[in-house]
């Protein structure tokens, strides 16, 4: 697991800082409060407006690499404390079975309300106008299909690290689709954007909030609805065999932590749990870094400047 | 499989709002209220039969984005025009050079509007059979008779829609 440790406050941020008093004038421990870091813009920009946050609270804040899923070990061992965005799409089993050792405490939801599943842009609905019901899927395989995987087609999916069960769901679906998986998040939308321009095949992992779904018009492919039993009983739905034959979850994005940090910085971790923003402020500003070249930093010392009413908030 | 399942319209952009919108964030106070609607132009001008000022619209769309909004739920839009009236006694009368009303229509489609008003405040219900994804909510200027601006005044905004 590798650390780094990140400078947040830019020169705005710090002007602000003189001109507002910090909200809390001590803070319960000076040890540092370490906060994940995964590997995809959003996630950096929720991040840092938090960090952001405690750190004019008073608090010390180290910014902590980790992987998606295998976090919650780190946060169950008190090794990590703060994870800003656990999707119900990809995280709801990891999170809930970490919550059943007691050892991490639900903070609450972000405000940010997620979809994230198989997706194409209009024109192929043209190719293949039965989608989006995923049964049309293998009557077009051929025109999601490239060279290298002809006569199957191709579906991107976002990094392993993800999670999703993207390669369980064709499997159990019997889809004719060979699952490749982006190495990055910047690989994933490079490749929409691409392919989007010549108008080529694609059929890749989109969520939202993000600007894909903004800047260009498409279908998220219409599979059948996900239950818990859907992935917890093979028996359940169209194969009997298998699970996973179902979408992913739609819905919350919620932080979780580790829990006997809740004791340890009492005020940080209200703060986490007042933490919310919307959908589109959060498409908007992966937009300002991912398409107009802006830091991060940048981004969320605006945020911070433009909403300190609300931030002040939540540190009350 | 398809269900009626909560709708969640998550975003409101037409292409040019968001190259605007990004283009200029930052730079002031952007940031939207929680839950209150984005706006959309994305304005279309021609020049007007009477040689004033070419009839525009402007379209902006409130919708909440990050709450479920049911089947059959309302998006309120708020029209402005340039060079043009509208005119709701007008409606289905004799066409009027520079007066009339519009017309609402969901993606590309013409068919039959969603919504035909002369109101700078009306509202739209998003369909129950709408697929999951991003579409255009589109807004044209009509004559009186129904018959569209020749050369067509329109605009759009773009809903990012699924059901929970």
């Amino acid at each position: 697991m590798k650390t780094c440790t990140k400078s947040l406050v830019t020169a705005a941020l710090a002007a602000a800082a003189l001109a507002v008093p910090p909200a809390a004038a001590a803070v319960e421990s000076e040890d540092p409060i370490k906060l994940t870091i995964h590997d995809w813009t959003g996630q950096y920009i929720t991040t840092n407006i938090m960090g952001a946050v405690l750190e004019e609270m008073g608090y010390n804040v180290e910014y902590v690499q980790a992987d998606y899923i295998a976090q919650f070990a780190g946060l169950e061992a008190g090794d990590l404390h703060v994870a800003m965005e656990m999707w119900e799409t990809t995280g709801k089993d990891a999170m809930e079975a970490s919550l059943a050792t007691g050892k991490t405490v639900d903070l609450g939801e972000t405000g940010m309300v997620a979809i994230e599943e198989w997706w194409y842009p209009m024109y192929m609905k043209e190719k293949c106008p039965g989608l989006p019901d995923w049964n049309a899927l293998n009557e077009c395989a051929e025109a999601f299909a490239t060279p290298e995987t002809h006569p199957k087609g191709r579906y991107l999916g976002g990094p392993v690290t993800w999670g999703g069960y993207d390669d369980e769901r064709a499997d159990a679906l019997g889809l004719d689709y060979e699952v490749v998986h982006a190495g990055t998040d910047a690989a994933l939308f490079a490749e929409l954007e691409s392919a989007v321009q010549r108008e080529a095949p694609i059929l890749l992992w989109i969520y939202t909030p993000h600007w894909a779904p903004i800047k260009y018009e498409g279908e998220w492919v219409d599979f059948p609805r996900y239950t818990d039993e859907c992935y917890k009983d093979p028996s359940w739905g169209m194969n009997p065999d298998k699970a996973y034959d179902c979408g992913k979850p739609r819905g919350w994005i919620k932080k979780v932590g580790w829990k006997d940090g809740e004791s340890k910085w009492p005020k940080a971790y209200q703060a986490v749990r007042n933490f919310k923003i919307t959908n589109q402020e959060m498409g908007e500003m992966v937009g300002q870094v991912d398409l107009d070249g802006r830091s991060v930093d940048d981004v969320v010392a605006a945020w911070m400047e433009s909403n300190k009413e609300r931030w002040m908030a939540w540190t009350q | 499989m398809r269900s009626f399942r909560p709708f969640l319209v998550v975003a409101v952009l037409s292409g040019a709002a968001l190259l605007t919108t990004l283009a200029g964030c930052g730079e002031e106070d952007s940031a939207p209220e929680p839950q209150v609607a984005e706006t959309a132009t994305e304005a279309t001008a021609v020049t007007s039969e009477a040689g004033g000022a070419a009839p525009a619209i402007t379209l902006e769309v409130t919708a909440d984005k990050t709450h479920a909004v049911q089947p059959g739920d309302e998006i309120g839009i708020t029209v402005s025009v340039e060079g043009f009236t509208l005119d709701a006694a007008g409606i289905g009368a004799e066409a009027v050079p520079g007066r009339g009303h519009y017309h609402v229509y969901f993606g590309g489609a013409e068919g039959e509007p969603l919504l035909v008003s002369a109101d700078a405040n009306a509202v739209v219900k998003v369909s129950d059979d709408v697929t999951d994804g991003t579409h255009s909510l589109r807004i044209q200027l009509r004559e009186n008779d129904h018959s569209p601006l020749d050369p067509p005044v329109e605009t759009k905004v773009r809903l990012i829609i699924y059901r929970l």
